[in-house]
C-alpha cells in the first residue's frame, strides 16, 4: 500500500489514525531491541498527535501526512524531543526549536514515531560510528544497514514507520536504503530547507527520504521541499509536484551510463544487477548512452578534504558550555572545552575534525582545501556536460551489498567505499536509489538514478516504471 | 634617533538595523542578560545564518560615504577560533570579497588616507566577570549585531591625524545613518596598528595592534605610549615585537597580549551558508542615490553662502543641525543672520536645556520668520531673543508671540519727529560738534531718542530721521 | 611527514586530546588518510575556478524584528547557569 492509499483509508475511516500509530508502535516495541533502528521512541506523543490527528479527520480536515506515521533521523532537530546526533555529545540535547521540516510534518499533523539512529555527526557509512550501536539489516542481522541513515532505511525496512527523514552528505541516504532494500531519495541540493537540520557538511548536507517506494518518496518530497527564509541556500526552482510525471511514456529516454562506475572495483554481482537493470530500460525503449566522469578519481579525496574541512568548523560550537557534553574536568575555558570534546566526540569525528583542520591550516590551504574546490567545480562540469546529451545517468548505488557486522575495514577503505554517491553530493544533483536486484547473500542490490538539477520528478517517474516491473523481497530477518 | 610614527587604523562601528545580522532578533543589548536571543545567534546545532538586508544597505551607504567602490558581488568567509563569547567558535565576516574597497577620507590639510576595504561581520557577545574569579558570565544578546569594519591603509602620521580622521570617519557614517557612533557606549570602536622608523627610513618598521580603544582620549593616551616604547626599544637597539595590545586607561600603558609567535591560525573559508550577495546597478544607484549631501559639500555651500570656516564646520557638525539650518536658509537666505541666531541664541538653549535640534517645538521657518522680522524692522533683536526663548519654552507662532507680548514696533512716525526734533532741541550744542565731524555723537542722539519712546522703538526710523534732521 | 609536532599543532587547532597511546595510533591513521588525500595533488587546475551559488541583494531578508524564543528557553541546554548568565570558566 502507498501513502497515497493509506490516506484514502484513513480519510474512509476504515483504520484509525490511533490505531496505524499503535500498529507501528507495537512493531517498534517487538523488533527495535533486534534492529536498532531508532535512538528515542515517541510513543506517549505519537498517540496523543494520532488522537489529534483522527480529530481533524473526522471533521474532513485532513491533510497528506494527516495521522501517517514517520520517522525521523536524530540530527533533524525537534522541540522538545531528545536530538543526539548519535553522539555522546548531545546525549541529553533537547531542541527549543523544530527543523523546517518537521515542522511542515506536524502542520499536516504527521505522527513522528521517533528518532531513528545514524553514524555521529552523520560521519560513516554503517552506522558502526554510533554512539548507541550499529543498527542491523532487516535482511540479514548480522549485516550493517548502511549509513549513515543507517536507522531511517531499517525503520522502513523493517516497516517500523510508513516513510522516514534522513539526511545525506555524501550518499548517507541511497547507501542504506540500497543496503536495507528501500527507496532512497536525495533531493538536489536547495530543494528542502537545512534550517534544524544539525550540520556536518554545509555544501553537501541535504535532507533526504527513505521510503518504500518511489511514488511514496515523491508524496513525501511535495511535502517538505520549498523555499525557506531560514535557510538562503533553498531554491525557488524546487516547488512542484514531483509525482507529476508518473505513468510518462519512457520510450526515447536518454540513459547515461558513465564508465567509471562500473570497473572492477564495484563488486560483480552488483555490475551484473545494474546492467541488468539498464538492459530492462534498454528493451523499454531507453536509448542507453556510455559517458564519462573523467575526475571521478579525484572525487573521493576531494569530497573528504571539503566535507571534514566544513564539520570542523561546523562541529567547534560544542564546547560544553551552552549545550551539549560538559565534561567535570577543567578548571579554565581551555581545559574545559578539550575534555568535554574529548569526551563528547567519538573516534570517527574527531579524525574528520583533525583531518578538517589540516585541510584548512594556513601551511595546506591550497594544497588540499583550495585544490579540493576546483576539483568539484571540475565534477559539477563533468556532470552538466553528461546532462547535454542525457536525460538521467545511472549508477551502482555502493561497490557492494551490505557487509557482515563484524568484518573489520579499515578506514581508508571505507572512505573508498563511497565512491558512487559522493560525486552526486558534490555536483549538488537529485538522486534516487532502488532495488534493483539481489546479490551475495541474497541480499538487495541498489542502483542509482541521478537527474538533473531539480529534475527528481523524472527519476521517480522512471524508478516507478521499474518497481511496477520488478519484483521485490520482503525483509523478514528479523521476524524470526 | 628621530622616528616617524606610521598609524593604520581598523574602526568597528555598529550598524543601525533594526534585526540583528543573521537572524531577526532585536539589534539592542545591554539590557537583562540573554534576553534579545534565539537557536540562531545563540549558535545552537542545526541553525542558519539569514542575512539581514538592511545591514548590506547599510555598509554599502558607509562605502559611498568614504569614495569606495561598492562591490557588485560580496561574499562571506568564517573565521574560526575558539573564545567564550563567540558561540559558534567562528565568526562570519569577510575577507576575499568584501563589500567595499579602496575609499579615501580627506583631511584638513588635504592630505587623504585611503581606505582600504570595508567589511561586514558579526559582533560577539559580552562577558562578565564571576565574584568568584574563577568563572565568567556570558550573555549572548550582543552576538549577531551587525558590525562593519573600516580598515585604513597605514596613511596617518601623529595622534592629531587619527583623531580628525576617526571625528570624520564618525561624522560621515551619523550623515549616512549607518552608526549613531556613540565611543562610550561601544559603537564605535578603534584598532591602532602602529609602527615607527627612522626619519629617513623608506622600511616600515614592525607593528604593534592595539586594541578596542573606545575614546578620543584613550586613542591619543595609547598613541603616545606607543610612540614611546617603540622608540625607546629601537633606540636601546632592540627590535620591536609584532603582537596584539591592549591599552589600559588607568595606566596610560598598552601591554601586549599575543605576540605574532603565538599568532591564532582563523582557517578562513567561504561561509558555505550564504550565498554571494549580487547588487545589481540599479541597487547600487539606488542606495547611493538616498544619501544625504554629505559634510563636505555642505561646508563648502556654506563658505559660498559667506560663513567662515569656524561657523560652517559647527553647523556641519551635526545633520541635524545642518538640515534645520538649511531648511531656514532655504526661502529667503538670510544666511549669516541665520547662522548667528543658530549658533548663538538657539544652541545656547539647546546647551541649557540639553536637548538636539531634533527635538525643539519649533521649525526651521519659525527662525527665519524671527529674522526676516527683525530684518523687517518689525521687531528688535532683543525681541527676537525673547520670541526664540519662547519658542523653546512653548513653542507657537514667533508673530503671534511677538504681537502677544508687544514685541511689534509700533511706526508712529509722527511720535518719533516729534521725540527726535525735541532730542536736538535739547542738545543743539552738539549739533555743530557731530556736523563737524564726530562720529559719536549720532549715538548718543541715537540712544536718546530711543530712550524716551522706549523697547518698541524700531531702531531704522530712528536712524532715518535723524538723519534727515541733522544733516537735511 | 606526519610527525607529532603536525598532531599537536592539529589537536590544539580541533581542541581534542589523546593519551599517548591513542596518538600513536591517530598518527598512523592521519598519515594513511592524508595518503588518500594526496590524490588531489595530481589533479591539473588551470582551468578550474570554483564558484559558489549567488543570491540578488533584493532577496535577502527583510529588516524586521520577530523573535519567538525566551531567555529559559535559550539556555535551556546549558548545564551551568547563574541569574540568566551561561557561566564559562575564565581563561588562562
Amino acid at each position: 500500500m502507498n501513502l497515497f492509499e493509506v490516506r484514502k483509508e484513513l480519510d474512509s475511516l476504515r483504520i484509525s489514525a490511533e490505531e496505524l500509530t499503535k500498529y507501528y508502535l507495537d512493531r517498534i516495541e517487538k523488533y527495535n531491541k533486534k534492529i536498532n533502528a531508532y535512538i528515542t521512541v515517541c510513543d506517549k506523543t505519537a498517540l496523543s498527535d494520532a488522537k489529534k490527528a483522527q480529530k481533524l479527520i473526522n471533521e474532513g480536515k485532513s491533510g497528506m501526512f494527516t495521522g501517517i506515521p514517520f520517522s525521523v533521523k536524530d540530527n533533524i532537530c525537534t522541540k522538545g524531543i531528545k536530538t543526539t546526533c548519535a553522539s555522546k555529545m548531545l546525549e541529553d540535547f533537547i531542541p527549543f526549536y523544530d527543523a523546517t521540516v518537521v515542522e511542515k510534518l506536524k502542520k499536516d499533523t504527521a505522527i513522528i514515531l521517533g528518532k531513528t539512529n545514524m553514524d555521529e555527526f552523520a560521519m560513516g557509512s554503517s552506522t558502526e560510528t554510533s554512539y548507541y550501536g550499529t543498527v542491523k539489516n532487516p535482511y540479514d542481522l548480522t549485516r550493517v544497514s548502511g549509513g549513515s541513515s543507517g536507522g531511517a532505511a531499517a525503520s522502513v525496512s523493517a516497516k517500523m514507520c510508513l516513510g522516514a527523514l534522513g539526511s545525506d552528505t555524501g550518499g548517507s541516504i541511497p547507501q542504506p536504503a540500497s543496503y536495507c532494500g528501500v527507496v532512497g531519495l536525495k533531493p538536489t541540493y536547495g530543494t528542502v530547507s537545512r534550517w534544524g537540520l544539525i550540520a556536518f557538511a554545509s555544501s553537501f548536507d541535504q535532507i533526504g527520504i527513505c521510503a518504500n517506494s518511489a511514488i511514496d518518496s515523491a508524496y513525501i518530497l511535495n511535502g517538505i521541499c520549498g523555499v525557506d527564509d531560514k535557510d538562503e541556500t533553498t531554491s525557488n526552482k524546487a516547488d512542484k509536484d514531483y509525482s507529476s510525471k508518473i505513468g510518462m511514456d519512457i520510450k526515447g529516454l536518454k540513459i547515461g551510463i558513465p564508465k567509471e562506475f562500473f570497473t572492477d572495483r564495484i563488486d560483480k554481482s552488483v555490475r551484473e544487477n545494474v546492467m541488468g537493470a539498464i538492459k530492462f530500460f534498454e528493451s523499454s525503449g531507453c536509448e542507453i548512452i556510455e559517458c564519462s566522469v573523467p575526475s571521478l578519481e579525484y572525487a573521493i579525496s576531494a569530497y573528504y578534504l571539503i566535507s571534514s574541512a566544513e564539520a570542523s568548523s561546523n562541529l567547534s560550537r560544542y564546547d560544553g558550555i551552552r549545550f551539549g557534553h560538559r565534561s567535570d574536568m577543567g578548571d579554565d575555558f581551555n581545559s574545559l572545552i578539550i575534555n568535554s570534546r574529548t569526551e563528547g566526540f567519538g573516534n570517527e569525528v574527531k579524525r574528520r575534525i583533525m583531518l578538517g583542520n589540516y585541510a584548512l591550516s594556513s601551511k595546506y590551504y591550497d594544497e588540499y582545501y583550495n585544490k579540493a574546490l576546483k576539483i568539484c567545480g571540475q565534477i559539477k562540469k563533468e556532470y552538466a556536460k553528461i546532462f547535454e546529451l542525457c536525460d538521467i545517468i545511472i549508477t551502482p548505488t555502493a561497490p557492494s551489498v551490505a557487509k557482515k557486522t563484524d568484518q573489520k575495514t579499515d578506514i581508508v577503505s571505507s572512505y573508498l567505499g563511497d565512491i558512487c554517491t559522493v560525486p552526486v553530493n558534490i555536483a549538488g544533483l537529485g538522486a534516487i536509489s532502488v532495488t534493483c536486484g539481489y546479490g551475495e547473500g541474497n541480499m538487495p542490490v541498489g542502483m542509482t538514478l541521478v537527474c538533473k538539477p531539480y529534475d527528481e520528478s523524472t527519476i521517480i517517474a522512471v524508478c516507478d516504471f521499474f518497481e511496477n516491473n520488478f519484483t521485490k523481497k520482503e525483509a523478514t530477518a528479523y521476524e524470526i | 634617533m628621530k622616528y616617524k610614527t606610521v598609524i593604520g587604523l581598523e574602526i568597528h562601528c555598529e550598524l543601525l538595523t533594526k534585526s540583528k545580522i543573521f537572524c531577526s532578533c532585536k539589534n539592542e543589548f545591554g539590557k537583562k542578560p540573554n534576553t534579545n536571543v534565539c537557536p540562531v545567534c545563540m549558535g545552537m546545532p542545526g541553525t542558519l545564518p539569514s542575512i539581514n538586508k538592511e545591514a548590506l544597505n547599510l555598509a554599502a551607504r558607509a562605502g559611498f560615504a568614504t569614495d569606495c567602490k561598492v562591490n557588485k558581488c560580496c561574499e562571506f568567509e568564517r573565521k574560526n577560533y575558539f573564545y567564550p563569547d563567540l558561540p559558534k567558535a567562528y565568526q562570519i565576516t569577510q575577507l576575499k570579497h568584501p563589500i567595499c574597497q579602496n575609499g579615501y577620507v580627506e583631511l584638513a590639510n588635504k592630505k587623504r588616507v585611503r581606505i582600504n576595504r570595508i567589511q561586514i561581520e558579526e559582533d560577539a557577545g559580552k562577558l562578565v566577570h564571576d565574584e568568584d574569579g574563577y568563572s565568567s558570565l556570558a550573555d549572548y544578546n550582543r552576538c549577531g549585531v551587525p558590525l562593519i569594519e573600516i580598515v585604513t591603509e597605514p596613511d596617518m602620521r601623529s595622534a592629531d591625524e587619527v583623531l580628525e580622521f576617526v571625528e570624520e570617519i564618525a561624522l560621515l557614517m551619523k550623515y549616512a545613518d549607518v552608526c549613531d557612533t556613540k565611543m562610550e557606549e561601544g559603537s564605535l570602536r578603534v584598532d591602532v596598528n602602529i609602527s615607527i622608523s627612522p626619519v629617513n627610513s623608506d622600511k616600515l618598521g614592525t607593528r604593534a595592534e592595539i586594541k578596542n580603544l573606545n575614546s578620543f582620549k584613550s586613542i591619543a593616551r595609547a598613541i603616545e605610549y606607543e610612540t614611546e616604547r617603540q622608540s625607546k626599544i629601537l633606540d636601546e637597539g632592540g627590535e620591536v615585537n609584532q603582537e596584539t595590545r591592549r591599552f589600559d586607561e588607568k595606566s596610560a600603558k598598552t601591554y601586549a597580549m599575543r605576540s605574532k609567535e603565538q599568532a591564532q591560525d582563523y582557517r578562513y573559508f567561504t561561509e558555505p551558508d550564504i550565498l554571494s550577495v549580487i547588487f545589481s546597478d540599479l541597487d547600487l544607484e539606488n542606495i547611493k542615490n538616498s544619501l544625504p549631501k554629505m559634510p563636505r559639500k555642505r561646508y563648502k555651500e556654506y563658505i559660498n553662502f559667506g560663513l567662515n570656516d569656524y561657523e560652517a564646520k559647527l553647523i556641519v557638525k551635526s545633520r541635524d543641525f545642518s538640515d534645520f539650518y538649511d531648511d531656514a536658509v532655504k526661502e529667503n537666505g538670510y544666511f549669516k543672520e541665520i547662522c548667528n541666531v543658530m549658533l548663538g541664541e538657539v544652541n545656547r538653549y539647546l546647551n541649557e536645556f540639553s536637548k538636539s535640534i531634533s527635538e525643539v517645538k519649533f521649525t526651521p521657518q519659525d527662525i527665519t520668520k524671527t529674522v526676516q522680522m527683525v530684518n523687517d524692522g518689525l521687531i528688535t533683536k532683543n525681541a527676537q531673543k525673547e520670541i526664540i526663548k519662547h519658542l523653546f519654552l512653548e513653542g507657537g507662532n514667533p508673530e503671534e508671540i511677538a504681537n502677544k507680548c508687544g514685541f511689534v514696533i509700533k511706526e508712529d512716525l509722527n511720535e518719533v519727529q516729534k521725540t527726535v526734533s525735541e532730542v536736538i532741541f535739547n542738545n543743539k550744542h552738539l549739533v555743530e560738534e557731530y556736523l563737524n565731524g564726530n562720529q559719536k555723537i549720532f549715538g548718543f542722539f541715537m540712544g536718546e531718542t530711543v530712550k524716551k519712546l522706549g523697547k518698541n522703538t524700531n531702531p531704522k526710523t530712528v536712524r532715518d530721521i535723524l538723519l534727515r534732521e541733522l544733516e537735511g | 611527514m606526519f610527525n607529532s609536532d603536525l598532531i599537536k599543532y592539529l589537536t590544539a587547532l580541533s581542541k581534542i586530546s589523546f593519551t599517548e597511546n591513542e596518538e600513536e595510533n591517530i598518527t598512523k591513521q592521519m598519515h594513511d588518510i592524508i595518503a588518500l588525500m594526496d590524490k588531489v595533488k595530481a589533479f591539473n587546475d588551470d582551468v578550474c575556478v570554483s564558484s559558489h551559488e549567488s543570491i540578488k541583494y533584493e532577496n535577502l531578508r527583510e529588516d524586521t524584528i520577530n523573535n519567538d524564543y525566551n531567555t529559559k528557553e535559550a539556555i535551556s541546554n546549558a548545564k551551568c547557569i547563574e541569574d540568566n548568565y551561561v557561566v564559562v570558566p575564565k581563561i588562562i
